[in-house]
């Protein structure tokens, strides 16, 4: 990693998009009129749910007791908010527990319909947009120039060429796609999450030229040379991008309708991207400012290229137990997907992610975790269960079925361990405008199943961090009366908007009925 | 095969490296309440016997519910449908020629039974090319070495780990979102700077002038664009190399911002299918034919012969289709790229991740001579004189790690590198006692009934597995205490028939049973771990004929005599070619259209029903877009 000052004399090469110069310099200057930290959502998953006898803390409030499986979280009690026995509440047209579970749990929103993807026929499709678009569409102070946000993944194994498992994210724009069932489903579309650390990086540092690790006082004014090769630059950027922009808009007026929603999220891609520039231009104009003050943006080494979560469809129901170890590796996906997540929250290039581990049929495999010494594939493992209310009860006798309940609490408790790290990680870091990244940013971390035998009720979910827009961490709910997952979302949209906002007017597909923000968990800044 | 592929499957020969065991409690599988595969659409019919015959590419015929015999005349006007049938169903439509006018219907051909959708039920749309496609592309335009570098660069996979059809793998996804634009955007710099760093060799302009760049830039954007440019796109790419100018741009960056450009256009990211007027039915325009046909049977863009077709307007009757897709399915790339499509079919690939119970002999060397072998296979017998060989074929190509799987000494001339041709005998035949797709996907652990059943219902008769209701899990439960000692025929035939288990699975356990024979190596044995005889005759799902066969050699030569294999590879072939999973069943009207015209065919080969695909109504023809 490398800590630098930024002068704007160091960007020129990049140039390619070179928005993050622009972001910079603005957040110095910001800095220097006293600005605060802006907000920023990070949507985290976990996958196949939880056991409640190994996750339920003791007691309940501010005075409880983390269990074994959120025991890594207890470090962080004062940021963390533990919520269990939520339940979906929308309507499942279609859809197989994990798959269609995963859309509902993002959106709020019913799964109308499976997508026909040529494998089974359980691929739910998403009712609406998410829940990390609709802030972002919503909230101005959560959006940035460029694309805005990142999606991330750290392995993309699936059952059966799914879309559903392996994303969090959908789009505003709806459009129709075959459903297995007949006919056509109308969809969120799907903004897939990015798998290689280093294509995340690409995309989101690819244009972001650092200046020089020199300590010194940076806000050089510009030469006149540079900024007549950054202006060429970023011209001659523009130029490509509205040619683009041009020729799909000349597509549109010459395709059927009902292809809109491709060509304008093709559009809404490259618009994000041209108007970050064209401001960067105009900023260049207005003369800038230069940089200045003392604060630094982290930007992270680029990951080793050849780090990647796998992908591909998988049957992997018959034998859970594998040689190859996947947990060394997953850990350093997430962990490279995170600093880069954690570093573009910093430099302010995106306010808005997504972070997903696996797949809710999660085909990683953990070494050293189950009772035989074997090497055990998650989700596999989880349906080897012969016996029923086995993930609501206590460990069972039987020693095999007690190996599958302890390798499902042990993998539960890795995943919390490692997400954990990150989210100490965020704690322990400032954001370019001074403030403290965790305080600046909720994160909640859901599960789209309650338990692996894909119930939809009782919900574990976690929220983290938020302290400066209003989460009150710290405190354990446990609601044996469930409650809709929905409330989690109407309870977080409080932190952006400072007031439960209405739904039918940002996001009517978000489902509202006995909807309500849970009390206690959220109280207005002053 | 690709060099990264051979150095990776070099590597897994010679893998001696042992996979782990593990133990499988038998029983009631489905209790594991997670699907094995349930790949493709709706139970087929024993195949179409209607005899009807479409000469011309008609606009569409809509509502059929056969095929009656419907005469186009490409380039034609008005052409009339002829009664050709004898029992139910409405004849189409009389479709046009291109710019002709829909004629009076076909009367009802000899339908089997009625089948479902329009014969044309696509409607104008744009089509984006795959990643694999966009670097084809490239590789045409600027040669391969820019396009390996491409690939490696954004992280685009080896064609062989494509998804059948592409556009379904979800990491493509068939709309350019943030993320893929944003992939995309990054090949397109790539290109750009490497059209700027061989600007002579690139352009051939001997002297650097606008003249000469913008004639390179328009002339590449017509390559590009897989078309002639019309007037609009030439000002606009003029626009935009002024526009570099006047940014202070040289020439060469001129030239390299515009390829960029082009490499970003969607004109390029994409096929257009919307005819000469997307509200009306009909035919692609001989460009977008050009385009639909190469990347469906080549994975690339169109070549000059191809391109020269369209221009001609060679690309509309039924017979100048069919002389291009003979042409290209001659030669080598083509060849290479539907032997890997029908590779992905098959989902061979996954016998590289399976692991054993028993390591000592499912080395990852043996996965990857499975692997190999199943390439051979294929390879070898796509191009055989009928497409049910690759359920019929008596012959495999064996190296020295696969002896022990068909219980012979290694072959004279095999090794660990070489593979050599097997004869098999009379209990083996074709792709479904293949060791490399029988391990690949079905259980590993030991030969599960359901789960081959599963498997061979799905992708050999496009059946659709039922979900598994996990409601059930507590009486599978108690049927599991019940049923200890029994083989897996006795519990088979419990399922089928007793209630719940016996409305799913009567559909898909004869399959299973008729591979019983085959333990989880996939060697032949006619006793079980327990020493009991066993017996893999049963009778057929309707689907599958409703026959009575023996084994899997028996079952084979059913489902080839009968269609229904050659339904579901039809139904999957116009799947592949129309690039979006599009909801067809081997019971829609679009694929009896193709069954239809190949059986019709003296023709029975892969390669025919490739032509017959290429050529049919659904593949070619749109119905009406729709305004928003």
């Amino acid at each position: 990693m490398s800590t630098y000052r930024l002068a704007r004399r160091n960007f020129i090469a990049g140039l390619g998009g070179a928005f993050g110069l622009k972001i910079m310099l603005r957040n110095l200057e910001a800095m220097a009129q006293g600005a605060v930290s802006p907000p920023r959502f990070l949507m985290m998953h976990f996958p196949v749910g939880t056991q409640s006898y190994h996750f339920l803390p003791t007691g309940s409030g501010t005075n409880f007791t983390f269990s074994r499986i959120l025991k890594p979280f207890e470090p962080l009690k004062a940021e963390t908010i533990i919520l269990y026995g939520l339940r979906d509440t929308p309507a499942v047209t279609c859809g197989g527990g994990h798959e269609a579970g995963t859309p509902l749990t993002t959106t709020g929103a019913n799964v109308p319909g499976c997508r026909a993807n040529n494998g089974e026929a359980d691929d739910g499709v998403a009712g609406g947009p998410s829940l990390d678009q609709i802030f972002l569409k919503n909230v101005a102070a959560l959006q940035r120039p460029g694309a805005g946000y990142t999606n991330t993944i750290c392995d993309a194994r699936v059952d059966s060429q799914e879309t559903s498992t392996q994303c969090l994210s959908y789009s505003y724009t709806m459009r129709m796609v075959a459903n297995t069932n007949g006919g056509q489903v109308n969809e969120g579309t799907p903004l897939l999450p990015t798998l290689k650390p280093v294509d995340s990086y690409k995309n989101l540092f690819a244009t972001f030229v650092p200046g020089t690790p020199d300590g010194g006082t940076g806000g050089a004014v510009p030469d006149a040379g540079v900024n007549t090769a950054l202006v060429k630059s970023l011209k001659e950027r523009k130029s490509v991008l509205d040619f683009a922009m041009r020729e799909l808009a000349r597509i549109k007026t010459l395709a059927p309708g009902e292809q809109a929603p491709k060509i304008d999220i093709h559009t809404d891609a490259i618009r994000k991207m041209e108007q970050a520039i064209a401001g960067q231009l105009n900023a260049i104009g207005d003369g800038g400012t230069g940089g200045g003050g003392s604060v630094s943006c982290t930007k992270p080494d680029s990951p080793d290229p050849a780090l990647s979560g796998k992908t591909g469809s998988r049957n992997d129901y018959g034998n859970p137990v594998t040689t190859t170890a996947d947990d060394v590796d997953h850990e350093k996906i997430g962990k490279a997907h995170a600093a880069i997540i954690k570093a573009a929250f910093q430099c302010d290039i995106i306010r808005v992610a997504t972070f997903q581990w696996s797949p809710g049929t999660n085909h990683v495999s953990f070494s050293g975790m189950h009772m035989d010494g074997k090497t055990h594939m998650h989700h596999p493992e989880s349906h080897k269960v012969q016996m029923g209310g086995f993930w609501n009860g206590s460990p069972p006798t039987d020693a095999t079925q007690l190996g599958i309940f302890d390798f499902c609490a042990s993998v539960s408790t890795w995943y919390n361990q490692k997400t954990a790290d990150i989210i100490t990680d965020f704690k322990n870091s400032t954001d370019s405008f001074g403030g403290n990244l965790l305080d600046n940013t909720v994160i909640p971390y859901i599960t789209e199943v309650a338990e692996a035998n894909h119930s939809r009720s009782p919900k574990p979910a976690l929220i983290f961090g938020g302290k400066k827009l209003g989460m009150q961490g710290g405190q354990f709910q446990n609601f044996t009366s469930a409650r809709p997952h929905n409330d989690l979302w109407m309870t977080i949209a409080q932190a952006y908007f400072g007031m439960v906002p209405n739904f039918a007017t940002i996001a009517p597909t978000f489902v509202t009925n006995g909807v309500a923000a849970i009390p206690g968990l959220w109280v207005k800044p002053v | 095969m690709t060099c990264r592929a051979q150095f990776q499957l070099r590597c897994r020969l010679l893998s001696g490296m042992a996979v782990a065991s593990m133990v499988f409690a038998a029983g009631c599988e489905g209790s594991l309440g997670e699907p094995i595969d349930r790949t493709g659409g709706n139970p087929a019919g024993p195949g179409a016997t209607g005899t009807g015959t479409t000469t011309g590419r008609p606009t569409t015929t809509t509502g059929a519910t056969s095929t009656g015999t419907t005469t186009g005349a490409g380039g034609g006007t008005t052409t009339t449908g002829a009664g050709g049938g004898t029992t139910t169903g409405a004849g189409g439509a009389g479709g046009a020629g291109a710019g002709g006018t829909g004629g009076a219907g076909g009367a009802g051909g000899t339908g089997p039974t009625t089948c479902t959708g329009a014969d044309s039920p696509i409607t104008k749309r744009l089509i984006r090319l795959t990643f694999n496609q966009i670097v084809n592309s490239i590789g045409a335009l600027l040669g391969p070495t820019l396009a390996t570098a491409v690939a490696k660069d954004n992280s685009i996979p080896d064609a062989t780990e494509r998804s059948f059809p592409p556009l379904a793998n979800p990491r493509e996804g068939s709309a350019i979102t943030d993320a893929t634009w944003s992939k995309g955007d990054a090949m397109a710099t790539q290109v750009g700077q490497y059209v700027l760093d061989n600007f002579a060799t690139v352009t051939a302009c001997a002297t650097v002038t606008d003249a000469c760049a913008q004639q390179f830039i328009a002339a590449f954007a017509e390559r590009a664009y897989r078309r002639p440019l019309v007037a609009a796109e030439t000002t606009s790419l003029t626009q935009t190399y002024t526009e570099l100018k006047a940014a202070g741009a040289t020439i060469q960056e001129g030239v390299q911002f515009s390829v960029s450009s082009i490499i970003e256009a969607p004109q390029f990211l994409y096929r257009s299918e919307f005819g000469t007027d997307w509200k009306a039915a009909g035919v692609l325009t001989p460009y977008e034919t050009a385009s639909l046909l190469s990347y469906f049977i080549a994975d690339g863009p169109p070549d000059a012969p191809l391109l020269d077709a369209a221009k001609q307007g060679k690309l509309t009757a039924a017979a100048d289709i069919d002389a291009q897709v003979t042409r290209l399915l001659g030669t080598a790339p083509v060849k290479q790229n539907l032997q890997q499509a029908m590779f992905a079919y098959f989902g061979a690939t996954g016998v590289l991740s399976v692991t054993m119970p028993d390591e000592q002999l499912f080395t990852q060397g043996v996965a990857a001579s499975m692997y190999q072998e199943t390439t051979l296979f294929i390879n070898n017998t796509l191009w055989g004189p009928k497409v049910t060989d690759l359920l019929t074929s008596r012959r495999t190509w064996i190296n020295t790690n696969l002896a022990f799987i068909y219980n012979v000494p290694a072959p004279p001339g095999a090794t660990i590198d070489n593979f050599v041709a097997l004869d098999l005998p009379d209990n083996r035949a074709g792709i479904l006692t293949s060791p490399g797709y029988l391990v690949a996907r079905s259980r590993p652990d030991f030969p599960s009934i359901i789960a081959r059943g599963l498997l061979i219902n799905a992708s050999v008769l496009c059946g659709i597995n039922p979900a598994f209701n996990p409601d059930l899990q507590a009486e599978i439960d108690k049927l599991k205490g019940t049923q200890n000692g029994w083989t897996e025929r006795q519990k088979s035939e419990y399922r089928m028939t007793n209630q719940p288990c016996q409305s799913c699975h009567q559909g898909f356990d004869p399959y299973g049973l008729t591979v019983g024979n085959f333990d989880n190596l996939a060697r032949f044995q006619t006793m079980d771990a327990q020493g009991r005889p066993i017996d893999a005759t049963t009778t057929l799902p309707a689907n599958a004929g409703g026959t009575v066969i023996k084994n899997a050699p028996d079952m084979a030569t059913q489902i080839s005599s009968n269609g229904a294999f050659t339904a579901c590879v039809a139904k999957n072939l116009l799947v592949y070619g129309l690039a979006e999973a599009s909801g067809l069943s081997t019971d829609s009207c679009a694929t009896r259209t193709v069954t239809n015209a190949f059986k019709a065919s003296t023709d029975q080969s892969f390669a025919a029903l490739v032509r017959a695909v290429a050529a049919s109504i659904p593949l070619g023809t749109r119905s009406p877009g729709k305004a928003m």
